[in-house]
């Protein structure tokens, strides 16, 4: 664990820093995690996304050595990282709870893993020094631990991981204690920090906001699998399942069949055109289309996709107005997100047709 | 110790900010009022007869007669000097009464010495109940208070059945051929009081450690390791600083009765295992002293009081300077 050269920024094909390869994870009968299997770039934001209790935490104290996988192999570096312990790891972890260390002052808990390093009194105040100045904590060195607020807690987490210059740093859910103007501060933050110091983060959290906002990467775990891996944009535009598909935002889903190369019949509805890929006419399916995707028109509107129906709530946001439509012969209303324009707010009850060019459509299997 | 200290700091800082305050006030009589029963308690049993003590430590008694004039011979009496020399234990005495000062001396540091064995023992108990243990602990627990069950009188004496002339130790060996004859210095001295107050507070003892331990958060060490610290060093680095505070209050729990402690070397510490307890009873009773006796239990009271003070004050200032230091 000696100082590196920052690495690049950004790399456009980042070469694996972290192997994950078929790890499971049973605690009794239960298993926690199923048949990992990914890799993790060199100086990427990649994020574990998933509801609490998906296994996503289990995943991070995995890597960190705190738990030990049942089966699998995990790689570091080019390092296996089957019996090596916590300490001996390339990785640093912020804890949820921050685990600030009550009897130490803000120095002493930041200086922490530096005197396991044995650095020399001069190169560990310096780095503390620069720690301290990273995360906008100068003049706090000497402060009690008790005495700080959750944010300044959390920084001091960070800067006493940080500042072991490990090659992985592990976040696990460390902005969920911290109120909502202070997590975004915070999210800002962590990004510029990470693209400056260029380590490799992995980054565990249940709000989707916060890891579209921050990842290169995002994995979505459910039930000790991971859904799916891509970038904010490939998760929520191209969506691999159904469950990503609602995971990620807001999503309508209509039921279909697949009916030729480019259209499904959607029952009552009538047919509708949308691209369709590998899957076989006669399929049932879900046409999945984003709000925003979707147009209001007064009346009965042009040809093309188009369901009539009539607004069944309007919800004014300022920026934004969010519809819902019902459509006759359709269980559930549509949700529409129409931009705010010069137009007035649609009033309850008038009759609308929903169109959307083919394209928005995406039709995915059950 | 330390929590009710602190607690008593706070509470007078809370207390007086704003007499005034009618909802306070009430508040501080309901609080007198919940505490009344135990204070009563305390005044009846605690503080008259300290204050009778006191009183009289500074009268004197010459065969039946009780003379009430005020007078500091008794505590004069403890430091008289003398030409005399008496050696004990490679420290000479030049004082005209020298058992008080030898068994002060005595006790405290065969209580100290229990005090050590208890925290040495108690600990790794804790540590194991509140680390290693996961299920059934609630019988664990259970099973460490088992002792309790017994009296103490009946736990002092089945060390004398351990230890004894014809006790378990001594026949085990000669049956084994080890020993040929009973071994004589088991029983019957300073050692074996020690042995006898270790055992009867070691379980006494585990429980406010295991508290300490078990509160403090697992991802503190998780962290610790995380940052580097292998087990040892982890140990000494968080969990033994964070445990402090409720092994110190368990040393104190041990240190305070066990100086004073009667029963224990009366049955088996023989002529060499007397502790000042067995003095004050025997001013008390067969010497019919009863001033000279109050005067000694209160120097030992004051010296523990005075060692407790210091002791804390040097742990308080010890982590000031490590705070500054680090």
């Amino acid at each position: 664990m000696t100082a590196r050269p920052a690495e690049a920024a950004s790399t456009t094909t980042p070469a694996p820093l972290l192997r994950i390869e078929r790890i499971t994870k049973s605690f009794g009968n239960v298993d926690a995690l199923r048949d990992i299997d990914f890799t993790i770039g060199r100086g990427e934001f990649f994020s574990l996304l998933g509801a609490s209790g998906c296994g996503k935490t289990t995943l991070l104290r995995i890597l960190a050595g705190i738990e030990q996988p049942t089966t699998g192999r995990l790689v570091i570096d080019g390092q296996d990282m089957a019996g090596v312990p916590a300490n001996r790891r390339p990785t640093n972890m912020v804890f949820q709870s921050y685990a600030i260390f009550p009897h130490l002052n803000v120095e002493e808990n930041i200086g922490y893993g530096l005197k396991n390093l044995k650095l020399g009194k001069e190169e560990t105040a310096r780095r503390i020094e620069e720690a301290l100045a990273l995360v906008k904590l100068d003049g706090f060195a000497k402060r009690n631990s008790h005495a700080l607020s959750g944010g300044q807690r959390q920084r001091v987490a960070l800067a006493r991981a940080l500042v072991m210059r490990p090659k992985v740093l592990l976040l696990d859910e460390p902005l969920s204690a911290l109120d909502k103007k202070l997590r975004e501060e915070m999210q800002l933050e962590l990004r510029a920090m990470q693209r400056t110091l260029g380590i490799t983060f992995v980054f565990v959290t249940h709000d989707q906001e916060e890891a579209m906002t921050l990842s290169d990467r995002i994995a979505i775990v459910s039930a000790g699998r991971i859904l799916q891996i891509g970038s904010p944009q490939d998760l929520y535009e191209r969506p691999a399942g159904r469950e990503v598909a609602e995971f990620l935002g807001s999503m309508n889903l209509l039921p279909v069949t697949v009916s030729g190369p480019a259209s499904v019949d959607a029952g009552p509805l009538g047919p509708l055109s949308a691209p369709v890929k590998g899957l076989p006419d006669g399929t049932p399916a879900q046409l999945a289309l984003r709000p925003e995707r979707l147009s209001l028109v007064e009346g009965e509107g042009p040809a093309g996709n188009r369901l009539s129906g009539a607004v069944a709530e309007a919800v004014y946001l300022g920026d934004r107005i969010h519809y819902l439509v019902d459509i006759p012969g359709l269980a559930r209303p549509l949700r529409v997100v129409a931009p705010n324009s010069v137009a007035p707010v649609l009033a309850l009850g008038s009759p609308v047709a929903v169109t959307w060019p083919d394209e928005a459509g995406l039709v995915l299997g059950d | 110790m330390v929590e009710v200290a602190d607690t008593a700091v706070r509470a007078g800082l809370s207390g007086p900010r704003h007499p005034a305050d009618p909802a306070r006030r009430r508040e501080a009589r309901a609080g007198y009022g919940l505490m009344s029963p135990a204070l009563l308690l305390m005044v009846a049993v605690l503080a008259l007869p300290l204050a009778a003590l006191i009183v009289l430590s500074f009268w004197t008694q010459s065969g039946f007669t009780l003379d009430r004039t005020f007078t500091l011979a008794n505590y004069w009496r403890l430091i008289a000097p003398s030409d005399r020399e008496v050696e004990w234990m490679g420290l000479t005495f030049r004082l005209a009464y020298p058992v008080p000062a030898i068994l002060i001396i005595k006790s405290l540091v065969m209580s100290l010495t229990a005090t050590v064995a208890v925290i040495l023992l108690a600990y790794p108990m804790a540590y194991f109940l509140a680390f290693r243990v996961h299920r059934n602990k609630a019988a664990w627990i259970i099973l460490l208070t088992v002792p309790f069950w017994t009296s103490y009188l009946l736990r002092v004496f089945s060390w004398k059945v351990v230890l004894g002339y014809n006790g378990a130790i001594n026949s085990g060996l000669m049956s084994l051929g080890i020993i040929d004859a009973p071994l004589e210095f088991l029983l019957y001295n300073p050692a074996a009081v020690t042995i006898t107050l270790a055992h009867s507070w070691v379980s006494f003892i585990v429980l406010p450690i295991y508290v300490s331990l078990e509160k403090i958060d697992r991802s503190m060490l998780e962290a610790a390791s995380d940052l580097g610290d292998s087990k040892w060093k982890r140990f000494r680095r968080i969990t033994l600083p964070l445990s402090m505070p409720g092994t110190i209050s368990a040393a104190l729990l041990v240190f305070i009765p066990t100086v004073g402690d009667y029963v224990t070397p009366e049955l088996v510490g023989g002529p060499g295992g007397t502790m000042i307890g067995s003095l004050v009873q025997q001013l008390f009773t067969k010497q019919n002293n009863a001033p000279l006796g109050a005067a000694v239990s209160l120097v030992m009271m004051l010296i523990i009081g005075a060692m407790v003070l210091i002791f804390l004050t040097l742990i308080g200032y010890w982590r000031m300077r490590a705070r500054r230091a680090a």
